[in-house]
């Protein structure tokens, strides 16, 4: 079990993720990147950065990075860390999230629509990964 | 009375005279505006032997409560009266500017009553109203009839709501169609305005509806509207329009394609809203007071058919004139498809169904080339498709059968009941109850029949629910889903009646504080929820009333075969489990369908208890 946004956990998300089939059928066509953001609060005293590459239903990258320069990532979602949690679990839509400003995105919401699917597949990922919680 | 004018228009179309009538002040109270008020007031006028296309049966229109306001999103008005399509209660809402227009010419509504010997149309501006001849008109199509009387006024302000040669020629399922092509749609409204040979009718109003606190509404207003304007739900409409759910569809099967037999078809997403954004978008337009903007304007220049300017389809008629019949279609073809409907007048969601059917029982052998006037029907066939589209606007040859809808069609050629996707003679819209079972409790109990305005369960599953409410996301497949679209139906029976559209997602408390301020009221959350529960109720008990009962509560059989591959991945709604628990908690008797008499009596309508006999 590895502890959540931490770089242990990203190879083990990265490794399951390009296990799942449904997933990589869902973005089959997917072309784009992501930061995560943890926003300070909670147990995060500091802003954490999850960057995930995915191309093609294949996850090519996962990595907890500290120099958000590293990247330009084409979208961005930022949120407190209990708000992600409840998320990767499954306790909040990863849409409601946003809908209800608990999350933020930045990027081009019309090509994120196109694969609301493989953003839930995403989260199903999440959720099948053991995974210990800070709090 | 503040928040209304209180009074209504009435047309007797017999004796071509209008006259006024006070409005009934707690009707107004009780079920606040258009589809709500107007299923009140169609209670007192009909019952189960009014004949829907005879003068007894009256249509009644009738502005939101908040139309007309500086509220967001507040364009929705309706109608009610019954359908000639499904035999009992039908009703329709619509967004665009006819609402606002008509709310501040004066009226809280029109009751048209009677036949006119002639074609007249009614023209209403501030507070004055006139029948007017409209020989001159009849015959036109719905987009010529508006450019027509606009131009006799020399006032683009002026809103026409028309029916179009669907309507005249009596097909069923026609329409009321305002601004080019918004509808009151799916419950043949247009049809019973065209038996009463009422082409249109114009408003035009520059009078401001008097408030209880107008300086109060302002601000209640406002914040509502900050908040929808940032929301992201507005952002995504924005961006994507209905038609933007073409690829969630696709990836959940949401889609019913190949008259619902098959996978949702992938070459949709040539058709959606991201596709329409990315390669033939030109700008956005809006419904009155509208911060979201979800209307697309296209430009196509590529195709058979080509547009200078035109309003990209919506998600229904995407799915119900393509995927449907297995059409594989260019953004071209899928905007004249759209455009056959809105100039006839008729209904996008049944007409691509009953087409559908037709390609089914083709392709099954038990309809041929004799039946269909020489058209095959094979999956696929666009060409019979466009043929078939102009046929049902004339009501003419195999047209005619199809405009009867699936359920005529299916006891026409001696098919099981249950292989025409219906509920109470209504086709289901284009959200599939085997990707979302929520759905499948949704239409059978929606009071006009399979509909997806009369709860947007979908959505709610889809992550874009209404968190006030604690309508959330929950897995799409669960059969627990009971409360959830009690809830959810309770909830739009009272935006629907308020005016208010369902993309936007204002806090509930700011709905409060508009009501308060616009009527002097002092209702809370609890008070106006209850409204919503007693305007499902009542529009239920009027269903009754027509002769609806609990046996008429089912899915059609087809629509209950798994489909393995694709979205729905061999789902099928639990209805064994969900209906009973549905029923009990809305206390309908099992037998009779009606809602309990403590039930109505808790809601405030004894009277609606006693004149159905609930129990």
């Amino acid at each position: 079990m590895a502890q959540y946004a931490t770089q242990e956990w990203c190879d083990l998300y990265m490794e399951a993720l390009n296990k799942n089939t449904a997933w990589s059928e869902a973005a089959k066509t997917w072309e784009g990147d992501f930061y995560f953001i943890f926003e300070v609060g909670g147990p995060i005293k500091e802003p954490r950065y999850m960057y995930i590459d995915l191309w093609h239903g294949v996850c090519r990258g996962c990595e907890m990075v500290t120099d958000t320069s590293e990247h330009k990532p084409e979208f961005i979602i930022s949120a407190p860390y209990q708000i992600w949690k409840r998320i990767c679990t499954k306790q909040l839509d990863s849409t409601q999230a946003i809908i209800t400003k608990q999350s933020k995105l930045t990027g081009n919401m019309a090509k994120i629509m196109r694969y609301t699917k493989a953003a839930n597949e995403l989260t199903n990922t999440t959720q099948q990964l053991p995974t210990e919680w800070e709090d | 009375m503040n928040g209304y004018w209180g009074k209504i228009l009435v047309a007797d179309l017999t004796k071509g005279v209008l006259s006024e009538e006070p409005l009934n002040e707690k009707y107004a109270r009780d079920f606040l505006g258009s589809t709500g008020l107007a299923a009140r007031y169609l209670f007192d006028m009909v019952n189960a032997k009014t004949d829907p296309l005879g003068p007894d049966n009256p249509l009644i229109l009738m502005p939101g409560l908040f139309n007309g306001t500086s509220g967001p999103s507040v364009s929705r008005w309706g109608g009610a009266t019954v359908s000639p399509y499904t035999g009992h209660y039908g009703d329709a809402n619509a967004g665009a500017w006819f609402g606002a227009e008509f709310k501040n010419a004066g009226y809280d509504g029109i009751i048209l009553k009677g036949q006119s010997p002639k074609p007249v149309y009614i023209f209403i501006r501030d507070g004055v109203a006139e029948i007017k001849d409209a020989a001159h008109l009849w015959g036109k199509d719905t987009y010529k009839t508006q450019e027509a009387i606009k131009s006799e006024y020399d006032d683009s302000r002026v809103q026409v709501a028309c029916i179009g040669p669907a309507s005249e020629n009596l097909v069923p399922f026609g329409n009321i169609m305002s601004e080019w092509g918004h509808c009151l749609g799916r419950a043949g409204l247009g049809c019973v305005m065209g038996s009463k040979k009422v082409k249109a009718i114009a408003v035009r109003g520059k009078l401001k509806i008097p408030m209880q606190d107008p300086e109060k509404f302002r601000e209640a207003a406002k914040k509502a509207m900050d908040e929808v304007k940032e929301g992201f739900l507005s952002l995504i409409m924005h961006e994507t329009g209905t038609a933007g759910w073409v690829d969630s569809a696709i990836s959940y099967g949401d889609g019913p394609t190949r008259y619902y037999t098959a996978p949702t078809m992938p070459e949709a997403t040539d058709l959606s809203g991201v596709t329409q954004l990315e390669k033939y978008q030109t700008g956005n337009t809006a419904c009155y007071g509208c911060p979201i903007r979800c209307r697309k304007v296209l430009q196509i220049k590529e195709g058979k058919y080509l547009y200078d300017k035109v309003e990209g389809p919506e998600y229904e008629t995407v799915m119900a004139w393509g995927p449907m019949q297995g059409l594989v279609l260019d953004m071209s073809t899928s905007v004249y498809f759209n455009e056959l409907c809105n100039s006839y007048g008729y209904d996008s969601i049944s007409s691509g169904a009953s087409v559908g059917y037709a390609y089914y029982l083709y392709e099954l052998g038990v309809i041929t080339e004799k039946d269909t006037g020489g058209l095959k029907l094979n999956w696929g066939n666009i060409d019979a498709a466009i043929e078939l589209a102009h046929l049902i606007g004339k009501n003419e040859g195999f047209g005619k059968i199809l405009a009867g809808g699936t359920r005529r069609m299916a006891q026409k050629y001696g098919r099981p009941i249950g292989e025409a996707v219906q509920c109470k003679g209504l086709e289901f819209p284009m959200h599939e109850p085997r990707a979302y079972h929520s759905m499948a409790l949704v239409y059978a109990t929606a009071p006009r029949g399979a509909d997806h305005n009369k709860s947007d369960a979908y959505q709610v599953d889809g992550g874009t629910g209404h968190f006030d409410l604690g309508l959330n996301a929950g897995d799409r497949w669960d059969n627990d889903k009971a409360a959830m679209v009690e809830k959810s139906q309770n909830f739009r029976a009272l935006t629907d009646s308020l005016g208010i559209c369902h993309f936007c997602m204002l806090p509930f408390v700011s709905m409060v504080d508009m009501v308060n301020a616009a009527t002097g009221w002092n209702t809370d959350v609890d008070q106006l929820l209850k409204t919503g529960e007693r305007v499902f109720q009542l529009q239920r008990a009027l269903s009754c009333k027509l002769g609806i009962s609990a046996r008429d509560d089912v899915m059609p059989e087809l629509a209950l075969r798994p489909i393995p591959d694709g979205g729905q991945e061999g789902h099928v709604p639990d209805m064994e489990k969900m209906l009973p628990e549905y029923y009990g908690i809305r206390e309908w008797n099992k037998v009779t369908g009606k809602p309990s008499k403590s039930r109505l009596e808790s809601l405030g309508m004894a009277e609606i208890a006693a004149s159905i006999g609930a129990q």
